[in-house]
């Protein structure tokens, strides 16, 4: 069964790292580029899983995360950052606002494909 | 106190049983056997699958870094191509772009990110790592014993010639890897080549937009 994951950067080459890495697999890939947008497509769409940044402009990833975690119908997407700083202090930031799992960039494309199936069952 | 029951005798196979009986360990060593070549062969898939999922991460790579740099419009759209490429593929945190200045022979720093002081300072042509990387068109990489503590006091972790038809252009010094980097892999001096050979005739065709070639075919 496909799954829907919703990538969320504002950098193109992130993004476009992140579809060649996953188109193929059985995920269908949607786009948001910064916080505000990744929640608005995470109500509108619900994706299975949200693949963020962190540091993004209007709305970073901490704060679309604690926003997507506060309302109902997007609480149980498990979310996981992508982050430049895998520093004990970011990691925990990141585990504060309310995400499921933490990735650090440059993305290892096996890193991510083990990530992705251990919360999509695949 | 009644005496316990006497054990029942042993009762030897017969011919028959122990016939069945080689038969059933035959079966069973050849099944381990068959186990043991499965589990190997699967060892195999799942290294070549590695391998494999490796190589192909690599080529997307170079693929996505080609994209960028082909679609950038403007040297503005240039910097800000190299600058995503060196963050999300390479894992740099800190870097300075020198360009070839017309005039005086030295380098100009014309983008940067997090470098500090060597942001703003030229360089001449065969001074440091950074000109005589511009004098020999060479890659330069700092050797790191130990990756975690970074490159020597004064060098960068990386240098490369920026070039366009053979002509040096400037060059890219690395000066930091992310934190959670412990230094540059294979297949990041394969990205790092691309670049040199890429990103300058990407900044010729930006800077001479009614020039046709740029120096890449």
């Amino acid at each position: 069964m496909r799954k829907k994951i919703l990538l969320v950067d504002d950098s193109l080459t992130a993004l476009m790292i992140e579809q060649t890495m996953l188109s193929r697999g059985p995920y269908d890939l949607i786009v948001a580029r910064d916080g505000q947008e990744a929640v608005e497509r995470a109500v509108a769409e619900r994706p299975d899983l949200i693949l963020m940044d962190v540091v993004m402009p209007r709305m970073d990833g901490f704060e679309a995360c604690k926003t997507l975690r506060s309302r109902d119908d997007t609480r149980a997407i498990p979310i996981i950052l992508v982050t430049t700083r895998g520093e004990a202090d970011s990691v925990e930031e990141g585990f504060e606002s309310g995400c499921s799992d933490y990735i650090t960039k440059p993305i290892d494309s096996l890193e991510l494909l083990s990530k992705l199936a251990n919360f999509l069952g695949h | 106190m009644t005496d316990p029951a006497p054990e029942p005798p042993i009762r030897r196979a017969t011919h028959g049983e122990d016939a069945d009986n080689d038969a059933l360990r035959a079966r069973v060593e050849a099944l381990e056997r068959e186990v043991e070549d499965l589990r190997a062969e699967n060892d195999e898939l799942v290294n070549r699958y590695v391998e494999v999922e490796s190589l192909v991460s690599k080529l997307s790579s170079l693929f996505v870094a080609s994209v960028r740099l082909q679609d950038a419009v403007g040297r503005e759209a240039v910097f800000d191509a190299l600058r995503d490429i060196l963050v999300n593929i390479l894992g740099v945190a800190a870097y300075v772009v020198y360009e070839l200045a017309e005039g005086p022979q030295q380098l100009a720093p014309v983008a940067s990110l997090e470098a500090g002081a060597s942001a703003t300072r030229p360089i001449a042509i065969g001074e440091g790592i950074e000109g005589t990387v511009a004098v020999s068109g060479k890659r330069f990489v700092a050797d790191m014993p130990d990756p975690w503590a970074g490159p020597p006091p004064g060098q960068p972790v990386a240098c490369i010639a920026l070039t366009a038809a053979g002509r040096p252009l400037g060059v890219l010094s690395i000066g930091k890897l992310l934190g959670h980097k412990p230094g540059l892999l294979a297949h990041d001096l394969d990205v790092l080549d691309f670049l040199g050979a890429h990103a300058g005739p990407a900044l010729f065709r930006a800077t001479h937009p009614a020039t046709e070639d740029g120096g890449e075919r």
